[in-house]
């Protein structure tokens, strides 16, 4: 690790040939971590816990009731200053629930995406697996 | 001993006070131009927080040893986790803003682990705290956004392949979408850090009421609320600083 290091620092520093060469080495190297990431048993990666689901719930909760406290604030100002109570809190009410909602959905369409990709991911890295054990 | 004095605090049987640990005392009361800007337990706990949370940053990056030592290996995992945390939500792009979630990151970890400690002051339990962070994240992402895309980036508020007429409709829920971010953002952290401090205070109440004959029980389940809060106390850090980088990731790409 220190051998490799210390090359590579010194080729950096020598034409740029070499340089060109070491950064070449880099992304094999980089290729290689990415590959032996994708063949790790997914069960133990991060983040796919349960701990980002209790996150995820508290999100969506929140996401409502922060839609729900501005549009109504939103509101109430604008019927304060207006006189026409309660025109504007109910049409902003209304609003900030459906920008809390636009919220949750484009949150929950990520979520998805994430999901269906870390399916395919594990279906991949399966395939091979499976061979080389009939083997 | 203990139990005795503060059961004997207490007013009627009704147990301690949940909010009182929330209370904001002056420690250096100091007034400018009529405006209060005394040091208060929040500003000196705010302190502490930073003071700390450098310490270990600087300590940890002191001797950048190969094998890292303690220290340094936990500078380094945090350093790891908030990197790939940016790269994997707003793209190699949005690593130049790495300092900016970090520090986020770091401060509200810090400020809500801390809060864990017993007698201490949890500086993330007020809104106000938490929403001038979540302000500051929405004013520098919309920044970058205009300084990124000009006045293209109003676009964001204009979804493609809608016909015109729903577009006065549209926009609007889409203007407020935007703006409930900052303020989804504070009331999240601000919500769990105080609701989960409120419950161990009240649940300790219970403790005091029942005794020796009956505490055991609500003493148990104290122990368990501690470990979940240890765990939302990291879990906020790391969703405020994930949500942080989504938002960057719109400002950055400009698509939904």
């Amino acid at each position: 690790m220190a051998e490799t290091d210390g090359t590579g620092q010194d080729r950096g520093r020598a034409a740029s040939a070499d340089e060109a060469q070491a950064r070449e080495r880099l992304r094999a190297f980089g290729r290689k971590l990415d590959a032996a990431r994708r063949d790790e048993d997914p069960g133990k990666r991060p983040g796919a816990s349960s701990s980002s689901l209790l996150g995820m719930a508290f999100r969506i909760a929140t996401e409502l009731v922060a839609g729900l406290a501005l549009g109504g604030f939103i509101g109430w100002l604008l019927d304060r200053w207006l006189g026409t109570r309660p025109v504007f809190l109910l049409i902003f009410i209304g609003l900030g629930a459906a920008g809390a909602f636009v919220n949750i959905f484009r949150y929950a369409n990520r979520m998805h995406a994430a999901a269906r990709a870390e399916a395919d991911r594990n279906a991949a890295a399966r395939v091979p697996h499976k061979t080389q054990g009939g083997e | 001993m203990a139990v005795e004095q503060a059961s004997g605090g207490a007013h009627g049987g009704s147990g301690l006070d949940p909010l009182h640990q929330f209370a904001i005392e002056r420690i250096v009361p100091l007034r400018i131009f009529g405006l209060d800007f005394s040091f208060t337990n929040s500003a000196l706990w705010m302190t502490i927080v930073a003071i700390l949370a450098s310490l270990l940053m600087v300590v940890g990056a002191r001797n950048r040893a190969l094998i890292p030592g303690r220290v340094q290996s936990v500078t380094e995992t945090a350093y790891e986790f908030v990197a790939g945390l940016v790269r994997d939500n707003a793209g190699t792009e949005g690593l130049r803003y790495f300092p900016f979630i970090f520090t986020l990151f770091i401060f509200i970890l810090f400020a809500n682990m801390l809060g864990m400690i017993p007698g201490s002051f949890t500086v993330t339990s007020h809104i106000i705290v938490t929403f001038a962070l979540a302000i500051l994240v929405f004013v520098v992402v919309t920044g970058i956004g205009f300084a990124k895309h000009g006045t293209a980036y109003l676009k964001l508020f204009v979804p493609d392949g809608v016909p015109g007429w729903l577009l006065p409709l549209l926009v609007p829920i889409e203007v407020i979408s935007y703006f409930i971010r900052p303020f989804s953002l504070g009331i999240r952290l601000f919500a769990n850090m105080m609701a989960g401090h409120m419950m161990l205070v009240v649940f300790a109440s219970f403790v005091l009421m029942l005794g020796v004959v009956g505490g055991w029980l609500p003493l148990i389940v104290m122990v368990g609320l501690n470990a979940l809060e240890v765990l939302i106390a990291f879990l906020q850090a790391f969703v405020f600083a994930l949500l942080s980088s989504i938002y960057l990731n719109d400002a950055l790409h400009m698509h939904h």
